[in-house]
This record gives structure tokens, C-alpha cells and sequence, in this order.
């Protein structure tokens, strides 16, 4: 391949390459995303059937400490992964940043809340109300990391994701105002994941796959 | 008007493996081969000529008990890539493709 050529064939190898490379989707990219597709949905069914079943409703929310060592596992599994990519993209460094973001955004809005819920200034009591709000307020962020991510790497199925998450937060609330049952926000939360994470995201391997 | 073109760029496996680590942060040697379908062995000699002038650094680690080579465009390289690319225009504009 290393013989002398035209100015107009080398013009067309510098389109050809970075074309190659920008259109380039990696085997496994969107693990981390089936991963944690599949993590929280299952823990939000857990906290869902806990909620049935315990008569103290509120134990059945500590099923969410399960998210730290799956996080924890998340994260070795994503480092894993980086470790063994053959090429590292700018856009890899743009999405894992906007997932950095949104983590610290989630702990943020988290402390917020429980704050909120249970040093109300303007009442005595705890106002559990606060709480009700984690759920839309996560789904509405995973949807505005993911919406980014969809632009980044110009993948159409996180858009439907994105827009999954934002239909998922109306529900909860209309969930909450109408029916006036707060369980079944945890019932759209999986929904929402599966059809979110884990779907674009088996689609997007899928591609990696043709992509090879 | 007519610039010489870097002859060190101007040779179409460099050329590849350039304008592929211009568009990344940095690539594995396999990926490199998979892209341009060099064999090894030329791409091994045509990355050595691209780290020898500056153009790339390039990382040997091992990944278990797998060598790895890992490529990845230095400033100089860069510049070295814009001003190739500012040089070809004129010669595009008179042979357009």
C-alpha cells in the first residue's frame, strides 16, 4: 500500500479514513448501557413488589442500596472495557463526561430531596411529597444525558430513548395526580429502561457487529 | 503557489494511518491494520517512520500477556497533517477529481 500517488487519490484516502473512523462503533459499546438497562430495572420491579408486600412501605425502598455495588460492578466493567478498546474516540471523552456529569447530577438531586423531605422548613412533619419527585426528576435527566449522547454519536435510536425517559416522567406524575399511586412509577421506571438502555443499546452492538 | 508536499505524508499507508489518528484520541496498532488492510509488517515500518519524525507517539504495553501497540498524534503531527492538507488544495483546484 506504500507506493507514491496522486494528489486526488490522496485526497480521497484522508476522506476515506476519517470517514472510516467517525462512522467507527466499537464491538461492546453500549454494555454499559444493557448493564445498567437491566440493573435498575430490576430493582425498581424489586422495589415495586416490596411495596406490596411489606406492611412498613418504607423498608422497601432500601432495595436502591443495591445500586451501589452494581455501580460498583459498572464500573469495573466499563474499565475493563476501555481497557480493551482498540481505538479511543473524542466522542468516547464527550459521552463518558456527560455520563459523569449525570451521576453527579443524580447524587446532587438525591441530597436535595431527602433534604427537603425531611427538614422542610415550612412544615414539622416530613414532607414525603419530595420524595415522590426522585423518580421524574432521574428519568428527566437520563433523558437529557442521553439525549446528548444520541447527538454525539449521531445514533437515532437514543433519541427514542431520550423521549422515552421524558414520556416516562409525565406518566409518573400523572401516575401520582390521577391514580394517585406512587408505586406504579416504578413499574414505568423498568419500562422505560428497557426500552431506553437496553434496547438501543443490544441495537447499537448489533451494529458494532456489521460494523466488523 | 505550488507548495511540496510533505513526502512523508505524501505515501498512502501514512497518509491512512494519519488522517485515521487525526479524527481519534488514539488507536490500537489492530485497529490501524483493520482500517488501512495493511499487513503487519508494513504497517509496523510506516508507524516506526511516523514516531521517528515526531509525527506520533506511540505506547508498547501489554495487555495480559499480549503485547499492545498504541498510536496516538502528537502536536507536531497535526500540524504537520494541516499543513499537507493546506499544500494539496492547489494542487485539487487545478486537477479537480
Amino acid at each position: 500500500m506504500d507506493k507514491k500517488f496522486t494528489e486526488q487519490e490522496s485526497l480521497a484516502v484522508i476522506g476515506e479514513m476519517i470517514d472510516r473512523a467517525r462512522n467507527n462503533v466499537q464491538k461492546g459499546s453500549a454494555n454499559s448501557l444493557i448493564y445498567y438497562g437491566y440493573a435498575v430495572a430490576l430493582v425498581a420491579m424489586l422495589n415495586y413488589i416490596l411495596l406490596q408486600a411489606l406492611d412498613d412501605k418504607n423498608m422497601s425502598f432500601a432495595v436502591w442500596y443495591l445500586m451501589i455495588p452494581l455501580a460498583i460492578a459498572g464500573h469495573f466493567l466499563k474499565r475493563k472495557l476501555d481497557r480493551s478498546a482498540i481505538v479511543k474516540t473524542h466522542i468516547d471523552g464527550i459521552i463518558a463526561c456527560i455520563w459523569k456529569g449525570f451521576s453527579v447530577s443524580i447524587i446532587a438531586l438525591i441530597i436535595i430531596l431527602f433534604s427537603m423531605a425531611y427538614f422542610d422548613p415550612y412544615t414539622t412533619e416530613h414532607s414525603w411529597i419530595y420524595l415522590s419527585l426522585i423518580t421524574p426528576m432521574v428519568m428527566i435527566m437520563t433523558a437529557m444525558a442521553e439525549f446528548g449522547m444520541a447527538k454525539a454519536c449521531r445514533y437515532r435510536p437514543f433519541y427514542w430513548g431520550a423521549i422515552f425517559f421524558w414520556t416516562g416522567a409525565l406518566l409518573c406524575l400523572l401516575s401520582y395526580v390521577v391514580l394517585k399511586k406512587g408505586d406504579v412509577q416504578f413499574i414505568i421506571l423498568a419500562v422505560c429502561m428497557i426500552a431506553g438502555f437496553v434496547i438501543p443499546g443490544y441495537s447499537l452492538n448489533k451494529k458494532a457487529k456489521q460494523n466488523v | 503557489m505550488f507548495k511540496d508536499l510533505d513526502p512523508l505524508l505524501h505515501s498512502q499507508l501514512r497518509l491512512a494511518v494519519m488522517s485515521l489518528l487525526i479524527s481519534v484520541k488514539e488507536a490500537d496498532f489492530v485497529y490501524l491494520k483493520e482500517q488501512t488492510g495493511a499487513t503487519s509488517g508494513n504497517l509496523s515500518v510506516q508507524i516506526d517512520k511516523l514516531n521517528t519524525a515526531g509525527y506520533i507517539d506511540i505506547q508498547k504495553t501489554f495487555q495480559g500477556k499480549m503485547p499492545r501497540t498504541v498510536c496516538k498524534i502528537t502536536d507536531k503531527g497535526i500540524d504537520a497533517f494541516d499543513g499537507y492538507v493546506k499544500n494539496l488544495k492547489p494542487y485539487i483546484k487545478r486537477n479537480p477529481v
